[in-house]
Order: C-alpha cells, then sequence, then structure tokens
C-alpha cells in the first residue's frame, strides 16, 4: 500500500540516490541515471501514490486508533513491493529499507498532499566519506571505548531525510536604544574621560532568511539543529526519487508547533540587525523595539544527515554528520579507565621530571 | 740573710712572672686538631678556660670537627662580623677543616657562630636560631664561660640530630625535601589533563548553525543619533612612580653562620 520502489530501466534493480555521482545507480547493472530522467519516467507512478493519500492517512487513522495512548511512534505495516515482506515501520518513517531483501522502499503517501515537502536537499556525501569523516573525528581520540570504531558501530550508520521547517521574512523594524561614547585626553597629573551619551534610533526594512527549526519532535533537538548549516541553494525541489536509499522522515511537527519559537528568533534577529548599524557606541542598551512582519514564506524541506548511535553505560548516544557539508555533532563516549590511566602515568612522568629539576636546583 | 731573701724573691717573682706568662700564653691560645680557644679579650679565668677546653675537645672528638671558640676585642660591627672573622679563620694557620666557631667580640659586644666545611651540612636556620637562643640568656648575664660550654653541647645535639635533608650531599634526598609540591604538581596535571580531555570529547558540532549576516538584509529607513548629555570623570595619576627595589641577603656558599 502507497509504497514506491524505484527499479533500474535496464536490470529492474533496486536504484538508489548515488551523492558521489548525483544520479541514480543500478547496484546490479551498475548503471547511472540523471535524477531528471528517473523522476520523468516515475512521475505518473508517484501522481498514483499521491491520489492514494487519503487512503493511506485512513489506514494509519485506523492504525493509530489500535494503539493505546497517543503515541506518534505506533508501528505502521507495509508490503515490500520486491519480496512482498511485511515491512514495519514508524508513524513518521517516510523511506526505509526492507528488513528482508534490504531493497530501498519509499513509503510515498507520507509525503505527498499536505504532507509533501517543498524542497529537498540530497546527499551530497556518501555513506564510504561520512564513515571516513566519522573515524576521522574518532581517530584523534583516544580514549574512546574498545569498540566503538568497531565494523559493527560503523554498519549502523544510516543516511536520514529529516525534515525542517525553514522560514523566510520580510519585516520592518524599529528600536530606540541608549548608547555611549568615551573620549579620553591627559592634562597635567590628571587623565578625563568624557561619557556622551546617545539616543539612537533606527528604522528598516529586513528580510531574514533561513530561518531554521526542525519538524520532528521525536529526535534530540540539539542534534537536529546543531548539524547546521546547510547551503540552501543546493536545496532541489521535492521529488520522491531523492530518498531511494536513505531513510526518510515525516514531520510530526507543525507550524503553529515551531511558530512561537521561530518568531522569538525573528525578533532577536531583526533586533541584532538594527543594533548592527550603531557603529561607534559602546554600552548599548535597548529601550524599545518593535517590528512588524510584512511577509513569511515557510517552507517544509528535507535534510541530509547521516545518523550512528552508539549505546554506551545505558546511556544512547547520537551522532550525526551533515549530508551536505561534513559537520559533525555528537559527544564522544570516554573510557574513564584508560583516560585515568594515561592521566596517572603523565602525573608521574611530571612528579619525575619535578623530583629530577630539584635536584639540581634545591 | 738578706741577700738570700732579695734572691728568693727575684726568684719567686721572676717564677711567677714565667707562669703568668705561661698562664697568659695559655689563656689566649690553646688549640689542637679538635678544640680551639683563642682568648684574645682574656675574659676566661684558667678555670674557666679549662672547663671548656674540656667541652670543646670532648665535642670535637664526637663530632670530628674543630670546636673553637674565640674572643678578641677587635670591635668589628655586627654587619661585618661574618666577613671579618672568615678572613680571621682562614688566615689563621691552626684553624682549618671542618669548624664551628664561636665569636665573641667583647668590645661591641656581638657574637657570631660560623660553621666550616662538612659542619655547614648540620646547620641549618632552624638549628642556628635554636643554639643562639640557648646561648642567649648566659651572654645576657655576662656568663661567658657558661655560654662557651652551651655552645659546645649545642654542637654536640646538633651533630647527633643528623644532617638534614635540605643539607644532604646527595641531591636525591635535597629534591624530595619537597615531595609535597611535585605530588600536587602531579594531581593538578591529573585532574587538568582529565578536564581536559573530557572537555574534548563534549559537544562538538554545536556552534556556528546559522550565518545571519550571510541570511539577511537591511535597507535602513531612519537613523538618528540624539545627544543626550555627557559626563567628565578624572583619574590623578602618580607623578613618581617610586620604584624601589633590590634584594637583599644571599651568602657565598662558604659557611653557614648566624650572628647575634
Amino acid at each position: 500500500m502507497a509504497t514506491m520502489e524505484y527499479k533500474c530501466p535496464n536490470c529492474a534493480g533496486p536504484l538508489s540516490f548515488n551523492p558521489d555521482k548525483q544520479k541514480f545507480s543500478c547496484p546490479f547493472c551498475e548503471s547511472d541515471f540523471d535524477p531528471k530522467y528517473i523522476q520523468d519516467l516515475y512521475a505518473e507512478r508517484e501522481k498514483t501514490e499521491t491520489s492514494d493519500e487519503r487512503e493511506v492517512n485512513a489506514y494509519e487513522e485506523r492504525q493509530k486508533n489500535r494503539q493505546e495512548g497517543d503515541s506518534e511512534e505506533y508501528p505502521v505495516s507495509y508490503s515490500c513491493p520486491s519480496c512482498g515482506a511485511e515491512v514495519v515501520t514508524t508513524a513518521s518513517t517516510a523511506a526505509t529499507r526492507c528488513f528482508y531483501c534490504q531493497n530501498p522502499v519509499v513509503l510515498g503517501g507520507r509525503l505527498s498532499g499536505e504532507f509533501k515537502p517543498d524542497r529537498v536537499v540530497p546527499f551530497t556525501i556518501s555513506k564510504d566519506k561520512a564513515v571516513e569523516i566519522f573515524l576521522k573525528m574518532c581517530g584523534k581520540k583516544k580514549f574512546l571505548p574498545a569498540g566503538f570504531t568497531g565494523k559493527d558501530q560503523i554498519e549502523k550508520m544510516q543516511g536520514v531525510y529529516f525534515p525542517y521547517w525553514y522560514v523566510d521574512e520580510d519585516l520592518s523594524g524599529s528600536i530606540s536604544a541608549t548608547g555611549k561614547k568615551e573620549r579620553s585626553w591627559t592634562t597635567g597629573n590628571r587623565r578625563y574621560t568624557e561619557t556622551s551619551t546617545y539616543r539612537l534610533l533606527r528604522t528598516g526594512d529586513m528580510k531574514i532568511k533561513n530561518v531554521f527549526e526542525r519538524a520532528l519532535k521525536s529526535n534530540s533537538r540539539e542534534m537536529l539543529q546543531s548539524v547546521h548549516p546547510f547551503d540552501l541553494t543546493k536545496a532541489q525541489p521535492f521529488a520522491m526519487s531523492y530518498l531511494s536509499g536513505f531513510s526518510a522522515e515525516k514531520r510530526d511537527l507543525e507550524k503553529k508547533d515551531v511558530a512561537a519559537e521561530i518568531d522569538k528568533r525573528m525578533e532577536e534577529y531583526a533586533k541584532q540587525l538594527l543594533i548592527d548599524t550603531m557603529n561607534g557606541y559602546q554600552g548599548i542598551s535597548t529601550e524599545h523595539f518593535e517590528d512588524k512582519v510584512k511577509d513569511q514564506n515557510w517552507n517544509y524541506t528535507l535534510l541530509p544527515v547521516w545518523i550512528v548511535t552508539y549505546k554506551y553505560k545505558g546511556e544512547i548516544l547520537p551522532y550525526a554528520i551533515n549530508g551536505q557539508t561534513g559537520k559533525i555533532y555528537g559527544s564522544l563516549p570516554v573510557a574513564m579507565g584508560k583516560l585515568t590511566a594515561w592521566a596517572a602515568v603523565i602525573a608521574a612522568i611530571v612528579i619525575a621530571i619535578c623530583i629530577l629539576g630539584g635536584m639540581f636546583f634545591a | 740573710m738578706i741577700k738570700l731573701s732579695k734572691t728568693l724573691t727575684a726568684l719567686l717573682l721572676a717564677v711567677f712572672l714565667v707562669l703568668g706568662t705561661v698562664s697568659q700564653a695559655f689563656a689566649e691560645s690553646s688549640y689542637n686538631s679538635y678544640y680551639a680557644l683563642i682568648d684574645e679579650a682574656e675574659i676566661f679565668s684558667d678555670a674557666d678556660a679549662a672547663s671548656i677546653q674540656s667541652d670543646l675537645e670532648t665535642v670535637g672528638k664526637q663530632t670530628g670537627w674543630q670546636m673553637i671558640v674565640l674572643t678578641t676585642e677587635r670591635g668589628i660591627s655586627s654587619d661585618s662580623m661574618e666577613t671579618s672573622y672568615d678572613n680571621y679563620f682562614y688566615s689563621d694557620s691552626r684553624l682549618s677543616g671542618d669548624a664551628v666557631m664561636f665569636v665573641i667580640d667583647d668590645a661591641s659586644s656581638n657574637r657570631i657562630i660560623l660553621a666550616y666545611g662538612e659542619a655547614q651540612r648540620y646547620f641549618t636556620d632552624e638549628r642556628m636560631s635554636s643554639l643562639k637562643s640557648a646561648l642567649l640568656q648566659y651572654l645576657n648575664s655576662g656568663d661567658m664561660a657558661g655560654a662557651s660550654s652551651t655552645f659546645a653541647k649545642g654542637c654536640a645535639d646538633i651533630y647527633s640530630s643528623g644532617i638534614p635533608a635540605s643539607k644532604s650531599a646527595n641531591p636525591l634526598v635535597r629534591s624530595l625535601r619537597f615531595w609535597w609540591a611535585y605530588l600536587l604538581a602531579g594531581l593538578i596535571v591529573f585532574a587538568a589533563f582529565i578536564l581536559i580531555n573530557r572537555g574534548r570529547y563534549k559537544n562538538m558540532g554545536k556552534s556556528g548553525t546559522y550565518d545571519l549576516r550571510a541570511n539577511s538584509e537591511l535597507k535602513l529607513l531612519d537613523s538618528q543619533d540624539v545627544f543626550l548629555h555627557k559626563h567628565t570623570t578624572y583619574v590623578t595619576l602618580n607623578s613618581g612612580s617610586g620604584s624601589s627595589g633590590g634584594s637583599s641577603g644571599g651568602s657565598g656558599g662558604t659557611h653557614s653562620s648566624g650572628s647575634f
């Protein structure tokens, strides 16, 4: 039901988007296809999936109602279009792999209609490159637990398209603030400081772009926010085919859920822009600020992130690598035994050096 | 008879003269490799001198140091005593090697204890102060013989206490006197190493998520800077920076000393 599988036009093998080539690649016949070609080829099918949206939503609603409580993490099952196996996903999963045949499956209904993203930033960093970045970060750290960079751990890394809200805003604002200027001079044996206070008034029209907020509540907000920035000039109009070969999540936070946070940050940024024009003043203190939104444009955007998690001492530690720039986020675990041993050895060396030094100078 | 008595008187006077001269000479300078009692100021009686000699010799044999008591009337000021009696020590061929010298300058009422050679190792500042305190009550009461005997006994006690770590010939022993400082340094390095490394592993990649400058445009429609008020303050500069400095103290390293 409402699943999409992109097959190779040559051999019917499963197609995945290849970040290195920025093309769709078939792992069996090793053919590469331009995204436009695949999107045109599957345009009709994607439309059909979109028309199934009501059916999908109704089905998911029924599934959800069967669950106790109102959790967003209720499981939903689909049939794999390749092998017919039952694929169980969470309600927010929009693309995954069949657990049995490993073929990529896009759950088209999840990203259609009102849930259709406006744009997607395709992966430009492949899994191999992401692993290299992750290992490079770990390579300089000597106190990681054994097995942290092992093969089993690395194989868990998966590419996920996470949903975000992006907001562009046109607004006008005015600010009233006080600022100080200081002038100093010396006469005789006195040093004078003259402090002049000014009222600073600024009014301006502003455009603030790409203020973002996650649109998925189940994952760590800090991780999803910290993996930024992305270069949105490389964003493409959304096409489901980009998700093939990756996991993808459907948004579960609506505009109204994040509007307050976005408004707060827009106001801070607008105020900062006006304050930045108050050159030459010190100790600027805002007395009054007001802004008026003229136009606001929301974009539902899918962004590429490589994710790997590590369970250490009962805690799940997430690591995220920006799938476009390679920026990495996460807190590494520390093997305290190893660290303590090293610290003790270094402390012992320092003590030995002190004793030797003392033999010459005491 | 008269002639005989004159002769006897002359002989007796001669004997007294000779004995007196010998006694004087004995009091002024009596020494061997274990001790030296040089009473230039002639402040000790024969009995005192004999008693002091005995004490000095006993301690000298025990310690292997030449125990010296020197009385003078040179009137050397307290500032110059150390240098002056260093010169005295090194210029007198009877005095050499490992020695401890107690100088009583009767003219200036200054006194000093000087240690030479191996004996220096035993005399820390604390031990020297303690010995000086022990002597002070005798010196204040003018009992120089008592002070000299106490000096001898005090030196014996110091010898018995052994060479302190700070004066040890073994540099390792000297260095280990500061074990607590080394341990503290080690603990600081230990803690710093752990904290720095834990910090390096935490919260990577949290910064630089949004570039406002790159994502914004501003068209300034109005800009006014309105003067409100001003005030002036001043500080008075010190014209004479009055540098003072220099350091005092320090010793030549050839002996330990304590004057009082």
